[in-house]
């Protein structure tokens, strides 16, 4: 019998770690006990931290049967609902209590091959009369996005180091294993928080002999993990011995991550400034070929960005280095992290202004410093912001100091002057239309109508400007009432109709806004004149 | 009513249009002849190519431009999903006051493969109601396929006295005294960009309104990155951690695009030369290296690295 399965907790309390997260899905098991209904249960966590264990536990002492659908099984629409469908919805026949149903892996649901998959997970949810338990890996999957919602979402912890090292001496004890103690603590922290794979490792070391040494511990190789790039980096950067190299090489990691981190060291490791130089050179030509290779879609060029960041780098050193290095992580994320905010908002930011200047937020991101001096002059800056549409929050990009009151009120006063200048005129104009149009009263049907046509087509360019949005819709009607109306007559009333809908609407944005001062700018907004 | 003078001043119509005058009276052409075939722009930012798009439109679309007419620049959402859905409902339609629809795509060197892919379908399928005009900085980067279906129009960098004209018509708009040889440093520094041109212009206008050499000088200076003279320093001083970390603060926290800092590297080095304190073996082996980690940049590969290594061949100068 495997060690995994022998020293698998036979009840709820052997269970290890997550104690918190264990009292609340007995909680929870205890309410359907009762016959209180609860919402499905979503377990989320990384593998080997005793989701699935304690699922079955749950199941063992709580309920009557255990029906469990994993990953092995295909998971397609029909053959869910069957299974658990129907299962769900009937009591047990032959035991009283409920039946628990355990889905593990929800997240691995595949697209195509379980077709209609989650789907039929959220039909079951919603009918089932049947505690049902639902486990995931990753908490961030899409597939679970539907799902979530609709469940109690527990997420499980990593199991602490000092735990597994407790639990692997336990077992070495009733094994009658003799042990190196630095070796199990080695082999917990390797294991990254799975308890599982520590297990399944610790059974696999153990020589004839029943001894566990240090020595024995480079047998295992550690999960694949973060802690697995720095050894890679260590190789590469010390080895001189192609391969080693290229085993390294085989760590499972992103190779734009990877990439970095060999980069970020270099200057660690290596001490000639050509060594540094050619280094890097290989690192330049890698990232060459990574681009290549994310650009055409096409992976053959992986092989050459692994080389080059791998053997390359390796090969550039003249000697090998026997000094301890301090690796570390790169720097770019913790100063990616610090500039996250600044870049949200310029983001933002640049992306209204876009809108008006036609131009790509990128680029004008490289014109941030001109408009900081531009909205040094408090006038402008109320001008810029207005025209650009940015809040208070968000001018703060380019001054620090707010704009003071007084000058958007004694701006917004100008403005409206200089706008009912403008509203004169144009009214000015429309009289000067109305003349032509009586002047002109005998002319025939058609070239009447198509005056009209014109004539509204100018009412609209006036509407247009001063409100685009909230007149068009009106100016349409308009334009069906021309159509109703022949006679030349009623031209006037269209006119004075149309000019009211173009009053109206700063009246209607009034109403709408609670705020006075807001009406206010928001009329001011809505009337300026910004053709372009 | 203060706006951006980039607006205020951008030129409606195809006449008006500055520079650029081969391809001005080939899109002319295309408004006599009442057609066009789907266009695309490429060149470097500043040199006209928006404007050019939006007089064209307007030229062609007669009064009714703006119901004729999808701009969609950067900004906007342009996955797959638009390609499909919002090009693709708009290139259906029939024109109505204009003889065809106008769809004006920014940066189309920024879309995805995928999306690119979807918009080479329709660009086809809809020509007898839809015309496309796409732009972006770099052709390399857009789909062969799509390069195959349009006439593309390569946009050079404004000549000097073109840009230093038309800053001259504006400061006389704008009633402003400006002096010769500040508009000269302007355009020196602008090398044939037309936006930051009028940006500065604009920026370096005194209450007054006045401009001279030392306002511009401050605007300038203001727009630099200030360390790259450090990095060099610290990189010929063979501290390449000490480089390498003030490089990252300028590309990542201070947010400056790869293309511009190399730009400023070329001309600090241009300028360490002239100086004597780079000798001429050592000057061009670095331009050597510099040329090519520009076409790198340029080709798409991650600026950063690239321009670490570039910083690792100071390390080599003696």
């Amino acid at each position: 019998m495997k060690w995994v399965e022998k020293y698998s907790p036979k009840s709820l309390g052997d269970v290890l770690g997550n104690a918190k997260i264990k009292a609340e899905i007995e909680v929870w098991a205890n309410k359907w006990s009762k016959g209180e209904p609860q919402k499905p249960l979503l377990l989320m966590g990384p593998p080997g931290v005793g989701k699935t264990t304690i699922a079955h536990l749950i199941g063992k002492e709580y309920f009557s049967e255990t029906i469990e659908v994993n990953a092995s099984d295909k998971r397609s629409y029909d053959i869910i609902k069957r299974t658990i469908g129907e299962a769900s919805k009937t009591r047990s026949l032959f035991h009283e209590g409920y039946k628990l149903i355990i889905m593990d892996e929800v997240d691995g649901i595949n697209g195509r091959d379980d077709s209609g998959g989650v789907r039929a997970i959220n039909e079951t949810i919603k009918n089932a009369k049947q505690p049902l338990i639902m486990m995931a890996n990753d908490p961030y999957s899409k597939r679970l996005t539907s799902i979530k919602t609709k469940c109690q979402a527990i997420k499980f912890t990593k199991v602490h180091s000092n735990t597994i090292n407790a639990q692997l001496k336990r077992i070495c004890d009733s094994e009658g294993i003799s042990y190196d103690p630095e070796a199990l603590k080695m082999l917990s922290k390797q294991s990254n928080g799975d308890l599982r794979s520590a297990i399944t490792s610790l059974e696999a070391i153990v020589d004839n002999d029943k001894n566990i040494t240090m020595d024995s511990i480079s047998v295992v190789s550690q999960k694949d993990g973060e802690q697995n790039i720095f050894d890679t980096v260590r190789t590469v950067l010390k080895s001189k011995n192609p391969e080693h190299v290229i085993e390294a090489m085989r760590v499972d990691a992103q190779p734009s991550l990877l990439i970095e981190f060999i980069a970020e060291n270099i200057p660690k490791e290596y001490e000639r400034t050509d060594e540094i130089a050619k280094a890097y050179e290989m690192i330049a030509l890698a990232d060459l070929n990574l681009g290549r290779a994310f650009r055409t879609q096409n992976y053959v060029y992986w092989k050459y960005a692994f080389l080059f960041m791998g053997r390359g780098v390796a090969a550039s050193k003249k000697q090998t280095y026997k000094k301890f290095a301090r690796y570390s992580g790169s720097s770019i994320f913790s100063k990616m992290s610090k500039s996250r905010k600044r870049k949200n908002l310029v983001e933002l930011v640049t992306e209204k202004m876009g809108k008006r200047l036609h131009t790509s937020p990128k680029e004008l991101e490289k014109h941030i410093p001109f408009y900081e001096i531009l909205f040094e002059d408090n006038e402008r800056a109320y001008d810029f912001k207005e025209y650009f549409k940015l809040d208070d929050e968000e001018i703060k990009l380019f001054r620090s100091r707010k704009i003071p009151a007084s000058v958007e009120k004694k701006r917004i006063k100008e403005l409206q002057k200089q706008q009912e200048l403008e509203e004169k005129e144009i009214q000015k104009e429309k009289e000067q239309l109305l003349k032509n149009q009586s002047n002109s009263k005998k002319s025939t049907d058609k070239k009447q109508s198509k005056k009209l046509m014109e004539e509204n087509s100018e009412i609209k360019d006036v509407s247009n400007t001063i409100n685009s949005e909230l007149t068009s819709s009106k100016t349409k009607k308009d334009k069906k009432s021309i159509k109703t109306k022949n006679k030349s007559e009623d031209s006037a009333k269209i006119i004075d109709k149309s000019e009211e809908s173009v009053k109206s609407a700063p009246k209607e944005s009034e109403n709408k806004g609670n705020d006075k001062k807001e009406s206010k700018t928001k009329k001011y907004k809505q009337t300026t004149l910004f053709d372009f | 009513m203060n706006i951006p003078w980039v607006e205020k001043y951008r030129p409606q119509t195809l006449d008006d249009v500055v520079g650029q005058d081969q391809i001005v009276s080939r899109l002319k052409r295309y408004v006599e002849e009442n057609s066009m075939p789907n266009i695309m722009f490429t060149g470097s930012a500043g040199v006209g190519k928006t404007t050019c798009a939006l007089a064209l439109a307007k030229a062609l679309l007669g009064e009714y431009w703006q119901q004729n007419f999808l701009e969609l620049n950067a900004s906007d959402a342009r996955g797959i999903d638009t390609v499909r859905n919002e090009i693709k409902s708009f290139c259906k339609l029939k024109a109505v006051g204009a003889p065809f629809r106008i769809i004006f795509l920014d940066e189309v060197d920024n879309m995805t493969k995928d999306a690119q892919q979807a918009l080479r379908r329709e660009m086809e399928m809809y020509t007898k109601t839809s015309s496309f005009i796409l732009s972006c900085n770099y052709s390399s980067k857009i789909i062969d396929p799509i390069q195959s279906r349009c006439a593309i129009f390569r946009f050079a960098p404004i000549k000097a006295f073109e840009i230093i004209n038309r800053l001259k018509y504006i400061a006389e708009q704008e009633g402003i005294e400006a002096d010769q040889t500040a508009l000269e440093n302007i355009v020196y520094f602008t090398q044939g960009d037309m936006r930051r041109s009028i940006n500065i212009l604009q920026a370096s206008t005194t209450d007054d309104n006045k401009i001279t050499e030392e306002t511009v000088y401050e605007v300038i200076s203001r727009a630099k990155p200030k360390d790259v003279r450090k990095i060099i320093n610290k990189a010929l001083d063979k501290d390449f951690l000490g480089a390498r970390d003030l490089l990252r603060d300028i590309l990542i926290v201070e947010g400056i695009s790869g293309d511009d800092l190399i730009t400023q590297l070329y001309q600090e080095v241009s300028e360490m030369s002239r100086e004597g304190l780079i000798d001429e073996e050592n000057f061009v082996k670095l331009m050597e290296y510099m040329s090519e980690c520009d076409y790198r940049i340029r080709e798409g590969a991650n600026p950063r690295l690239q321009l670490e290594a570039l910083i690792s061949k100071f390390l080599l100068v003696k």
